[in-house]
């Protein structure tokens, strides 16, 4: 009984661990790395590794095998030209041409520069190493430890074949294990059109077979267009017809097969296969055992269909050999060359971004059933009493079958069915070309719509439908289903919910399609001038009140948002003051560049400038963030005078007369693209600050770090001022912890950060989307306080406290008797 | 005058320095290896680390703020070249590495000298000068960045992040725990698994404490065991 005992707690023990175990980072994040446009340049290095270059000078390394994932990525920005070339063996890239030096990339993505004594001219792989001719014509092997070898050869045109090299046509080498010449003879051929397998093919198709320090010619006077297979193997490609050729003592014709129009030769150290495509069909010619046996017999035919991509290359997927077909956008097939099967489609993740940098996140639209659902309760008053009690009676029934029937999947019962209740599904609106919802939560597309062919301007979500603007039409979209309703534009680039009803904005002014019913306040903004607009009741056409210009061209402006929330408007004092926010929702604060830069702090009804402040530092234009929630207003800026560095400048306005404005700036040790706050469902949660950093971090910036009223000294009743108040400090540290992405490094200069609150208070989803990269996740900055983790296991809890309820009944004889004994001793 | 403007446009276009990341660790464990992850460039460190240059004394007010990068090799090494003389600040920033010293200033002047100090925050050590015309610039690694809290994935990294933890981060340390807390608690064990042995021992504990005491030990006769409440007793036994 007592080992029984054992077994239990040791069991319960384990329970608990399983509880305790979180890897909620892992779970509640999305990323997708986007290819960044069709890529140039494709190989395959390894037989499993793709590799490319995208629109935005990056090689990449694509497990094109397994996940299509993106391995690794080099910025080629820096490292190449115009005149620079890009070469491959089999597990190496060189890129040379741009400075003195060669620039070697295993497969592992890690690069090693070869430095020379002047510009790479030719660089040709070999077969354990490279050879270089520099632009001085001078001829070197540099072996794979990376040690040089001066041929001491003139040469300015170079053929490889393994350890024998051609230069300029006129003088073969042959070089030695050690890297230097073995021996070398001149020779004299027509122009070289192929050199391989010790074979030399000229370009009215002469055959050469080098042997013994000499080169023998065979005789052909039949075959042309011929290329290598091998050192006994050649193939002549006709208009009709493809002849295999043997060269035993001349070129024989061993076997005929059909042309196609594309004839492509693969080869690893072992298989040869011969691909004719036409536009059907792919015949596939096994010639591996050919090459071993000399028998025609032994040729394998495999035909596939084909599917027309431009690209192939042989692939190992476990010990299996195949063809991948792709095109440049890297959709394509694995197929297996023993039996012709597809092992694999190639599809990549979604590769869609907004070609103008524009995204929207909206609330995934509830299922149509739950809509019927909470229409039917919101219409049930309007009934009578008994039809009502019957409705319930059968919503209730249905549900008891619904849950009935999930019994049999036990672990359904602790699942959600639809999740979008909780608000944590999103969709992420983007325009390319077509319209494009993406889910949030693991990046499927939600629904496309059809293409627009017209000049996007803007859009923006209004309820449930997404109005966006083109130069001619303004096209409505259900964000339901991704339907589409086009009506023509009068000029109109915005929209602007008022009340529930839309006012809509061109260049002039502000349009209600209706009558006001009350006065509504509108700002345009222009380069240099900001102008305030007023919809008077009873009239649809908005009249400018205020027109504020600036020396400077405006970089950013800023606005509290109209959803704004906050739970708080004061903050108590330790002397059991309340100093009270100034929450202005009409406050508009903008950023101007002349020759210093400037805040200033505008009521955005009267125009007038509240505050203002001139920055004499010397700061660059293109760092400019600007962002306003709550009671402050934070900016950012780089500043190369007097030194260099960023800068974080918060503004925190407090109520008086006129707004009490407390300042405070900051340093923060990485340059700042981008800057977004978060916002909750009552505000209640603390505010933080996001910031999409140049390294490629997401960092979540607590407000309170961020607080001009952190004192430079501090008592212990000062302590009590504001929420968690500590000494002044200049320099914000980067917290690892606070890094949202965590290890997956974000690629872009910029980016879209986008915030939208969940039904849970403690909880948001923030986004980044860029040309590069598409990022969701989860973010709470309070902590998680009303929501349990993703891994949080409910059937191991309840089995827990089942079993310590039966631990309990067990155990309790024993508590007695035991309580006996005592009381009888 | 031709030839002196060409020399020094040379002389100027061959200024340059190398650089490299010391202590760098070989091998690295990463937490998302065991999750089967992807995480491009995940292994190669070198492609997530930034070197910008900044030129400092901008001239005829034509201020640029953009910056020379430099990549990194296997071995962790840099070059910058052709720089032209004058003030420049060196900053890296490492996704994965805590680096030190984050920023240098280099001055580089006509006599073709690079100087470097470490230059943190605004503040220049002076102390730090070291010539890079013919030795490389260092920057040390210290350690990893940390990402993932651990607080509550396991109850023994509870353990390790409470106030006991010092004890479970030393070995000699948590095999004296282990043994003082087996200590303590073996008579507790010893009297479900064996009682009378359990008993015996009490007696030895008792005894010995008794004779280090100097102490006759008494055995208590029966008669002065108190009876305790032996009304309970027969209502017990009655029900």
């Amino acid at each position: 009984m007592k080992s029984i005992t054992w077994l239990l707690f040791i069991y319960l023990f384990s329970l608990v661990n399983g509880i305790l175990i979180d890897d909620a980072f892992t779970n509640r994040e999305y990323i997708n790395y986007l290819y960044g446009g069709k890529l140039t340049d494709l190989n395959v290095l390894n037989h499993d590794l793709l590799i490319g270059i995208n629109e935005y000078n990056q090689l990449l390394g694509i497990d094109i095998i397994n996940n299509n994932k993106i391995q690794w990525k080099i910025k080629l920005d820096t490292l190449i030209n115009e005149e620079s070339k890009l070469v491959t063996s089999n597990d190496r890239i060189y890129i040379y041409g741009k400075d003195k030096e060669i620039i070697e990339i295993d497969s592992h993505g890690q690069l090693n520069f070869i430095n020379l004594s002047s510009v790479a001219k030719v660089v040709e792989p070999g077969h354990d190493g490279i050879f270089v001719i520099d632009s001085n014509s001078q001829l070197y092997y540099i072996d794979s430890e990376s040690e040089f070898h001066n041929l001491n050869q003139v040469a300015n045109r170079l053929r490889v074949d393994g350890s024998y090299i051609i230069i300029d046509d006129s003088k073969l080498i042959k070089l030695s294990e050690s890297g230097s010449v073995s021996w070398s003879i001149s020779i004299s051929l027509p122009s070289i059109k192929q050199f391989k397998s010790n074979i030399i093919i000229t370009e009215n198709d002469q055959i050469f077979k080098l042997h013994n320090k000499k080169l023998t010619r065979i005789e052909n006077d039949s075959y042309k267009n011929i290329h290598i297979i091998d050192s006994n193997y050649l193939y002549s490609v006709l208009d009709d017809s493809i002849k295999l050729i043997n060269l035993e003592k001349k070129a024989k014709e061993i076997k005929t097969i059909k042309s196609g129009s594309i004839i492509e030769l693969l080869q690893t150290p072992i298989h040869s296969f011969l691909i004719v495509s036409d536009s059907k069909l792919k015949r596939i010619y096994d010639l591996t055992d050919l090459l071993e046996s000399k028998s025609p017999h032994s040729i394998k035919q495999i035909s596939i269909k084909d599917n027309n991509m431009p690209f192939n290359f042989i692939g190992i997927k476990n010990d299996e050999l195949g063809l991948i077909s792709i095109n440049n956008e890297l959709r394509g097939e694995f197929v297996s060359l023993f039996n012709g099967l597809i092992i694999d489609k190639i599809t990549p993740h979604n590769q869609y971004y907004s070609k103008n940098g524009q995204y929207l996140i909206i609330d995934h639209p509830e299922s149509e059933e739950i809509k019927h659902e909470v229409e039917h309760l919101l219409n049930l008053d309007d009934r009578l009493v008994f039809s009502n009690w019957v409705k319930r009676v059968i919503r209730h029934l249905s549900e008891l079958g619904r849950f009935a029937t999930s019994i049999n999947n036990i672990k359904s019962i602790f699942k959600s069915s639809d999740e979008s209740n909780h608000g944590f599904n999103k969709l992420i609106i983007l325009f390319n070309e077509k319209f494009i919802a993406i889910n949030s939560k693991d990046g499927s597309i939600e629904w496309e719509t059809d293409v627009i062919n017209d000049e996007f301007i803007k859009f923006k979500s209004v309820g449930d439908e997404i109005y966006s603007f083109f130069k001619n039409t303004i096209v409505i979209i259900n964000s339901r289903d991704g339907k589409i309703a086009t009506r023509p534009n009068k000029n109109y680039n915005n929209v602007i919910n008022v009340d529930g009803s839309l006012v809509f904005e061109n260049e002039e002014h502000f349009v209600s399609p209706s009558l006001m019913n009350r006065k509504s306040f509108f700002r345009k903004v222009n380069e240099f001038e900001i102008t305030g607009h007023v919809i008077l009741p009873n009239t649809t056409n908005s009249i400018p009140t205020y027109n504020l210009k600036f020396k400077g061209p405006i970089v950013s402006i800023s606005n509290i948002l109209s959803n704004f929330k906050t739970a708080s408007i004061g903050i108590p004092q330790f002397d059991k003051s309340v100093l009270y926010k100034y929450l202005n929702p009409n406050l508009i604060s903008l950023i101007t560049f002349d020759e210093v830069m400037k805040l200033y702090v505008i009521d955005g009804i009267s125009g007038s400038i509240i505050h203002e402040i001139e920055h004499t530092e010397t700061i660059d234009p293109n760092s400019v963030n600007l962002i306003m929630d709550d009671n402050w207003i934070i900016y950012s800026f780089f500043t190369k005078q007097p030194r260099l560095e960023q800068r974080i400048n918060v503004l925190d306005l407090f109520n008086s007369t006129i707004p009490d404005i407390k300042s405070q700036s900051f340093i923060y040790p990485e340059r700042i693209n981008k800057l977004s706050s978060t916002n909750s469902l009552y505000g209640i949660t603390t505010k933080s600050v996001i910031a999409y950093t140049e390294s490629g971090s997401l960092i979540e910036i607590p407000k309170y770090l961020i607080n001009s009223k952190r004192p430079s000294t501090i008592n212990a009743q000062e302590l009590s001022n504001d929420y968690r108040l500590i000494p002044y400090e200049p320099i914000i540290k980067k917290d690892g912890f606070k890094v949202i992405n965590h290890k997956y490094q974000l690629d872009g200069n910029t980016g879209e950060i986008l915030l939208s609150p969940t039904k849970y208070e403690s909880t948001s989803i923030v986004c980044f989307f860029n040309k590069q990269v598409q990022f969701c996740s989860l973010i709470q900055p309070s902590s998680s306080f009303d929501l349990l983790g993703k891994r949080f296991n409910k059937i191991k809890l309840m089995i827990t406290v089942v079993l310590l309820f039966v631990v309990y009944i067990v155990t309790k004889p024993f508590v007695f008797k035991k309580k006996l004994n005592a009381i009888w001793i | 005058m031709l030839f002196s403007i060409l020399y020094y446009i040379a002389v100027c276009a061959a200024i340059g320095f190398t650089g490299e990341i010391v202590n760098v660790p070989s091998s690295i464990n990463e937490l998302y290896h065991h999750k089967s992850k992807s995480i491009p460039n995940g292994n190669n460190y070198q492609s997530r680390i930034k070197l910008d240059l900044y030129k400092l004394n901008d001239k005829f007010n034509k201020i640029d703020f953009s910056s020379k990068s430099a990549t990194l090799d296997r071995n962790y090494k840099f070059k910058f070249n052709d720089l032209l003389p004058g003030e420049y600040e060196l900053i890296i920033n490492s996704y994965d590495f805590v680096i030190e010293p984050y920023q240098y200033k280099i001055n580089i002047t006509d006599d073709e000298s690079i100087v470097a100090f470490k230059h943190e925050f605004g503040i220049t050590n002076e102390t730090s000068i070291q010539s890079i015309i013919n030795s490389p610039l260092l920057f040390q690694f210290t350690d990893f960045k940390q990402f993932y809290e651990k607080s509550s994935n396991s109850v023994y990294d509870m353990l390790l992040n409470s106030p006991f933890g010092f004890i479970f981060r030393n070995r000699v340390y948590t095999m004296i725990f282990t043994v003082c807390l087996g200590i303590m608690i073996t008579p507790y064990i010893l009297q479900w698994v064996n009682p009378e042995f359990a008993e015996q021992l009490k007696e030895i504990q008792v005894q010995e404490a008794h004779s280090r005491l100097g102490e006759k030990v008494v055995q208590p006769d029966a008669e002065s065991i108190p009876i305790r409440n032996p009304q309970n007793k027969l209502k017990k036994r009655r029900s």
